[in-house]
């Protein structure tokens, strides 16, 4: 089973995106709201793979997250985010495997997201 | 007259739309003031080159169009330098005019005629290149200042971007949700315009604070303005003292009021003669929170409507560490209460990005 940690300042976005990927068989072992909820998770737990918001508490946090993640170990990450600058699908890039994934996200972006990244 | 046809217009474009490192009259006019030093050594330059270059020319020119070449030095020494290179070039090529054999004083009629003219001419173009300075540089102050505006507008159009789609992935969740609880469509309409309504307000406060975090009083108010006044009874507000909500949770708790109030009127204290809703709050001393309290009387032993209903989803979803939710179904009657947490760092972050 995927162990899968996903972090979003929005609760309720954060339900949708857990109960979509339920449906995809992809159940989320462990959730974080803020920057350092997900750090703290981090250090406990090697998930499999993270599911990340860019924007958390206003600033970019999860771009932080990402570098600390990919610092530290290979695990795939997909951004979920509303924005569309080109500085992110760069940053992503340059990180390797993530993914980007734009809110809202649908079940099928993800389910292609969850392909793409689990098979690189 | 169109634009290709007015030749100011045509020069201004070539000047000024361009990208900053393409603009040649920018290039041309440094913006800093030349030191006097430098200045006059930068005059005299370029009266020598203009002496350099007409010494060759003299046997071709025999002493005719003697300020010729230095129109063209004292022009740009003033384009480059300033007043005093331009000054400087002036000067030295009036002595060299005047003691040059063969130049003024020792083959023209009226010697002062050409020299006054040359000087007069000198002066008016070193009043006009520092006109032109001082024009150009305000433009490139104005540039700046506009190009600062354009990259703070991008960010602005991309931060609302991102919060459109925020927004958007908030109501998605809400559809789903209601939409798992929701008989037919023409329940499912029911139950959530007035859900999509607390998420517009809830939009529409943080608009007016322009995303910063907002007074829990306002707020409030927000919440339950299509309940106060127009039920009665009515719910009582007790104020307590001020506290921000930070803006990470004030979505979550306007949602949680609203759907408080509604299931107020459904099931509790609101839904029939006699009962009160009571909302009070408490900032916790030494710590950055505060306590509300929902506290329903007047209908006595309620039964939880919400056991495995939207408001009970709810309540677990936006329950977390900033905003913890505990209820209560007593024999006197339904309570809420709500800690909130205030997260300075987060809101001194996003004061940071706002600025």
């Amino acid at each position: 089973m995927t162990q899968i940690l996903l972090v979003e300042d929005e609760p309720l976005i954060a339900m949708d995106i857990a109960g979509t990927l339920e449906d995809l068989g992809y159940p989320v072992e462990a959730f974080a709201h803020t920057h350092a909820e997900a750090i703290s998770r981090l250090s406990h737990m090697k998930p499999d793979l993270v599911i990340l918001d860019v924007n958390l508490a206003g600033g970019r946090e999860g771009l932080d997250i990402a570098t600390r993640i990919r610092a530290e170990r290979g695990t795939p990450i997909i951004f979920v985010t509303g924005h569309t600058h080109s500085d992110i699908i760069t940053f992503a890039r340059d990180l390797g495997r993530t993914v980007v994934a734009r809110k809202p996200v649908d079940s099928q972006a993800l389910a292609s997201a969850l392909q793409t990244v689990l098979a690189a | 007259m169109g634009r290709l046809m007015n030749p100011l217009n045509m020069l201004m474009s070539y000047a000024f739309d361009k990208s900053p490192s393409h603009r040649p009259v920018w290039r041309l006019l440094p913006l800093e003031a030349v030191p006097v030093g430098r200045q006059m050594v930068f005059g005299a330059a370029c009266s020598g080159g203009a002496v350099l270059l007409r010494l060759p020319l003299e046997p071709f020119l025999e002493g005719r169009a003697p300020f010729v070449l230095f129109f063209p030095a004292a022009t740009w020494a003033a384009l480059r330098g300033g007043s005093t290179a331009a000054a400087t070039a002036v000067a030295i090529a009036v002595v060299y005019a005047v003691i040059t054999p063969g130049l003024l004083f020792h083959s023209a009629p009226q010697p002062w005629l050409p020299l006054a003219l040359f000087a007069f001419a000198s002066a008016l173009i070193g009043l006009t290149v520092r006109e032109l300075r001082l024009a150009v540089n305000e433009l490139r102050v104005r540039d700046q200042a506009l190009q600062a505006a354009h990259k703070h507008a991008h960010l602005l159009v991309c931060e609302l971007e991102h919060r459109v789609k925020n927004s958007l992935a908030l109501a998605s969740a809400l559809v789903k949700m209601t939409a798992r609880h929701s008989e037919n469509v023409a329940d499912f309409v029911r139950r959530f315009e007035p859900r999509l309504q607390a998420l517009s307000r809830a939009q529409t406060l943080l608009t007016q604070t322009e995303w910063r975090a907002p007074n829990l009083s306002s707020l409030i108010e927000d919440s339950l303005a299509p309940f106060l006044g127009t039920i009665d009874p009515a719910i009582v507000i007790v104020p307590g003292g001020t506290f921000t909500v930070p803006v990470a949770s004030a979505v979550s708790l306007i949602l949680i009021l609203h759907e408080l109030a509604t299931n107020a009127v459904k099931h509790g204290a609101l839904s029939r003669p006699g009962g009160k809703v009571q909302l009070s709050w408490v900032v916790e001393e030494g710590a950055p929170a505060t306590r509300l309290d929902w506290i329903e009387t007047g209908v006595a032993k309620i039964s939880d409507p919400n056991r495995t209903g939207f408001g009970a989803e709810l309540f677990r979803v936006l329950g977390r560490d900033s905003i913890r939710i505990h209820r209560a179904f007593q024999d006197s009657g339904f309570t809420c209460r709500i800690h909130l947490k205030a997260d300075r760092d987060a809101e001194r972050r996003l004061e940071g990005l706002l600025t």
